[in-house]
């Protein structure tokens, strides 16, 4: 498969450039993972596919969190394996899995949470709200540092700021803002 | 409850890594106030990693529709064909006895296929590695060049350097890319030569549905859908 000819240390890629990298992997491999679902497991169409994006998802958030480093196989035995477990899940618990919203991506997050996480959960959807109408640059540099997991320089010299200092001003404003909009609701 | 800015400042330091989350735990065990900064500052760095990756699902979804438009040629051939049949029906009103139906029909397919290969020649992208690799090795800039030029849409040059790549690598990518880039100078014969000799590899059908568009370039309909 020319995903293992072409050698791409797909991990680091991931890390540098994570929206292209992801747009490439995803483009390259989409049509041949959804057919491996669809044989295999006899998922078809829009659930084949959601369970392939979440399988890439949480190789995004694996990536972001340091839980893999580097790949004992190759990119595609590795996203493969993570469409399995998916599968099994589906199967599992169908009602739950593959409902379009981001219930999905908030188990993602949570899933070593073991305490409140009901409490959690509940707060978590009131601050994605106030995120989703936050604006730049406090959106920006609020997921840039907290997600992409960036320095202070890397977010200024990729926003124009002339120093870390003034990133680093900015985003406590940003919080401070955030908590107001959240205190409010 | 006010997050203070120290607070902030100690939990970017759990989020650099210079402190583990225990060591946290431990500052607030007698702090009950110190505890809620956390677990706020906690819930906001949660919920923006939620937003990150729904963004990153969207993309993907979005991704998803723009392939999923892309490998739907046959459904607009049809209408292709349709308003083929209507200029057909014009021009031959128009020219009367003077055309015989034959150089019609000779012209319209000329005239569909630049139609067609604006619409539907979408070549995949190079791959990313043999683009930037930075290695100073003679065979490698050569490589690089040839995918440059590929990524510079230049497929005159592209479709020479990658044939010739493939001569020196017999790796079936440079062949796969050599094939496009000859269905991007619109030779077609020369394109289905070096692409037969991949036919059955799904991973390439899958990258670009060139079949499909060599079968529209040549003005037949025998293709349903290649997957």
């Amino acid at each position: 498969m020319e995903l293992e000819s072409s050698k791409i240390d797909w991990i680091a890629h991931i890390k540098s450039e994570p929206n292209k990298a992801l747009a490439t992997l995803y483009t390259r491999t989409r049509n041949e993972a959804v057919s491996w679902i669809n044989n295999t497991f006899g998922l078809q169409g829009d659930d084949a596919k959601e369970i392939y994006q979440d399988a890439i998802i949480i190789l995004y958030n694996n990536v972001l969190q340091g839980k893999i480093v580097s790949l004992e196989s190759n990119i595609k035995t590795y996203l493969f394996g993570i469409c399995r477990f998916r599968v099994y899940e589906y199967f599992r618990d169908k009602k739950k899995i593959l409902v379009k919203d981001d219930n999905f991506m908030v188990d993602i997050i949570l899933e070593d949470e073991v305490e409140y996480k009901e409490e959690l959960e509940s707060n978590i959807s009131q601050m994605y709200m106030h995120l989703n109408t936050i604006g730049d640059p406090c959106r920006s540099i609020l997921q840039l540092y907290y997600f992409e997991k960036m320095d202070m320089t890397s977010i200024g010299d990729l926003l124009g700021y002339k120093n870390s200092e003034t990133v680093k001003n900015l985003k406590y404003k940003c919080i401070k803002r955030l908590q107001k909009m959240f205190d409010l609701h | 409850m006010e997050v203070r800015k120290s607070t902030i400042d100690l939990y970017d330091s759990y989020i650099e890594g210079n402190l583990d989350f225990q060591d946290i735990e431990s500052k607030y065990e007698d702090d009950s106030s110190l505890r809620e900064e956390i677990v706020y500052l906690q819930t906001m760095e949660y919920a923006i990693r939620v937003k990150g990756l729904a963004d990153m699902k969207k993309s993907l979804q979005d991704i998803d529709r723009e392939l999923e438009t892309a490998q739907k040629p046959v459904t607009e051939k049809k209408v292709l064909k349709l308003s083929s049949y209507k200029y057909l029906l014009v021009a031959a009103s128009l020219l009367g006895l003077l055309v015989t139906g034959k150089i019609v029909k000779d012209r319209l397919t000329l005239g569909s296929q630049d139609s067609i290969y604006a619409q539907y020649f979408l070549p995949p992208p190079p791959p990313f590695s043999s683009v930037r690799s930075n290695q100073n090795i003679e065979e490698d800039t050569e490589r690089q060049s040839a995918y440059r030029a590929y990524e510079q849409k230049d497929y005159t040059r592209s479709s020479q350097l990658l044939e010739n790549e493939f001569r020196r690598s017999g790796d079936t990518l440079d062949l796969f890319y050599a094939g496009i880039s000859y269905l991007g100078v619109k030779d077609i014969e020369k394109a289905k030569q070096l692409l037969q000799l991949i036919k059955n590899d799904s991973a390439y059908i899958a990258k670009f549905n060139y079949k499909e568009f060599i079968d529209l370039m040549e003005g037949q309909n025998k293709s349903k859908s290649i997957k």
